[in-house]
């Protein structure tokens, strides 16, 4: 038997080890400064959806959701709301991840707010990250998940962000039934 | 084979052989992240990270990557790399990771980085791979200068400098002339916001890669006659 069928995987697979043996090393160094710097960002982020004066948000651990990465509950306007950050990939139209924040009123499936909190948008197609894109999400606010039956809550071209916007927003729904 | 001399190794990627100007490869990228110099930079300086030490490294272990699996184990050498680089920057400068979005990801299949490795530092010592990926580096930030400090004009009407991967500003004309009430109003009349858009990225290299061949055009005549 040919030796290569060994050989060449063999260097592939070592070649592969090595490298990721660099990357678990970075990653090591790398990743409580990430994690602390994204603490620090989705307590901004908090702030910027439900308003400044918010007094403090308790975190809530969300495990087994592939979307949902963070919880929080915090009373904002009057009303306690329980909020979720998510992360979507919009892969067809080439871009990449997209983060938002969505908070529903605590006890119901109304948005209490919602909110972008980072989008790797690459083409001239919605971008929630801009002041346009930003108002443009906030007709989602107050309406009960249940009724959003038309998803083009944004212009023509934007089928795949609003779409990953939607899952992000199905996820943090379905974590909070529980 | 013609041996190069070290500067010719180093200043070929620059000018005769800049990658995006000359040879018109790594053009998504290139058009993609020069709506502002300060992103330009960013993307090549994460640019020239992944080619310094690609090069260096697949230099350095050619001799024992079979033939038949070259191009795998590149792309796994790259793909580290950029990873590690999208990580460091992800850490260390967020707002440059956040700015350069997919297109830092997409280092890993960027034509120059897999063409400089397969063309110049699979057959070559790595001293010259070094050279090499410093050059075309240089070139291909000269380039993203180029077109990002067009555009970024044409676009704004100035240019705004901050220090490389932070978002600290250093220099803004923008911020200067708005001082000024009737200069703000003139450069708002003339700026052309169009020029940020992806449509006049393919304007401005259109017209650049028009001088280039006009340049090149008149060197060949001149060495024909």
């Amino acid at each position: 038997m040919n030796n290569k069928f060994i050989k060449l995987p063999l260097v592939l697979a070592i070649f592969a080890f090595v490298c990721t043996l660099f990357i678990g090393i970075t990653n090591v160094i790398t990743k409580p400064i990430i994690d602390d710097a994204n603490v620090v960002r989705n307590g901004a982020a908090y702030q910027v959806v439900f308003g400044e004066d918010l007094p403090g948000f308790e975190t809530i651990e969300v495990t087994g959701n592939s979307v949902i990465s963070q919880g929080a509950s915090f009373s904002a306007g009057g009303k306690d709301v329980v909020a979720y950050i998510g992360t979507a990939k919009i892969n067809a139209s080439g871009a990449g991840d997209i983060v938002m924040l969505v908070g529903f009123e605590s006890g119901t499936e109304t948005i209490a707010g919602i909110g972008c909190i980072s989008a790797a948008v690459t083409g001239p197609s919605y971008n929630p990250m801009t002041d346009e894109g930003k108002e443009l999400i906030q007709v989602l606010v107050g309406k009960e998940v249940s009724s959003l039956t038309d998803p083009k809550i944004v212009r023509a071209g934007s089928t795949r962000t609003t779409e990953a916007i939607l899952t992000i927003i199905n996820a943090a729904l379905e974590v909070s039934r529980g | 084979m013609e041996k190069k001399s070290k500067l010719s190794v180093f200043t070929e990627g620059i000018f005769r052989g800049n990658q995006p100007l000359v040879f018109l490869i790594g053009m998504c990228p290139t058009l993609a992240v020069t709506d502002s110099i300060n992103k330009a930079i960013s993307m090549a300086i994460a640019f020239f990270a992944v080619l310094f030490f690609s090069n260096l490294i697949i230099s350095a272990v050619k001799n024992l990557i079979p033939d038949e699996v070259r191009l795998p184990a590149f792309i796994i050498i790259v793909a580290s790399l950029v990873t590690i680089v999208s990580m460091l920057l992800q850490a260390f400068a967020y707002t440059v990771f956040e700015s350069l979005g997919v297109f830092l990801s997409l280092i890993v299949v960027n034509c120059i980085i897999l063409g400089r490795a397969e063309a110049f530092a699979s057959k070559n010592s790595v001293k010259d791979s070094i050279l090499d990926a410093c050059g075309v580096a240089l070139g291909y930030l000269l380039a993203l200068l180029l077109i990002s400090g067009i555009r970024e004009i044409l676009s704004t009407g100035g240019i705004a400098l901050n220090i490389p991967l932070t978002d600290k500003n250093i220099f803004s004309l923008p911020a200067i002339y708005a001082e000024n009430e009737s200069l703000n109003a003139f450069i708002n009349l003339i700026k052309m916001s169009f020029f940020a858009t992806p449509a006049g990225a393919f304007i401005t290299l259109g017209i650049i890669l028009a001088v280039v061949a006009v340049i090149k055009n008149r060197k060949k005549s001149a060495g024909a006659k």
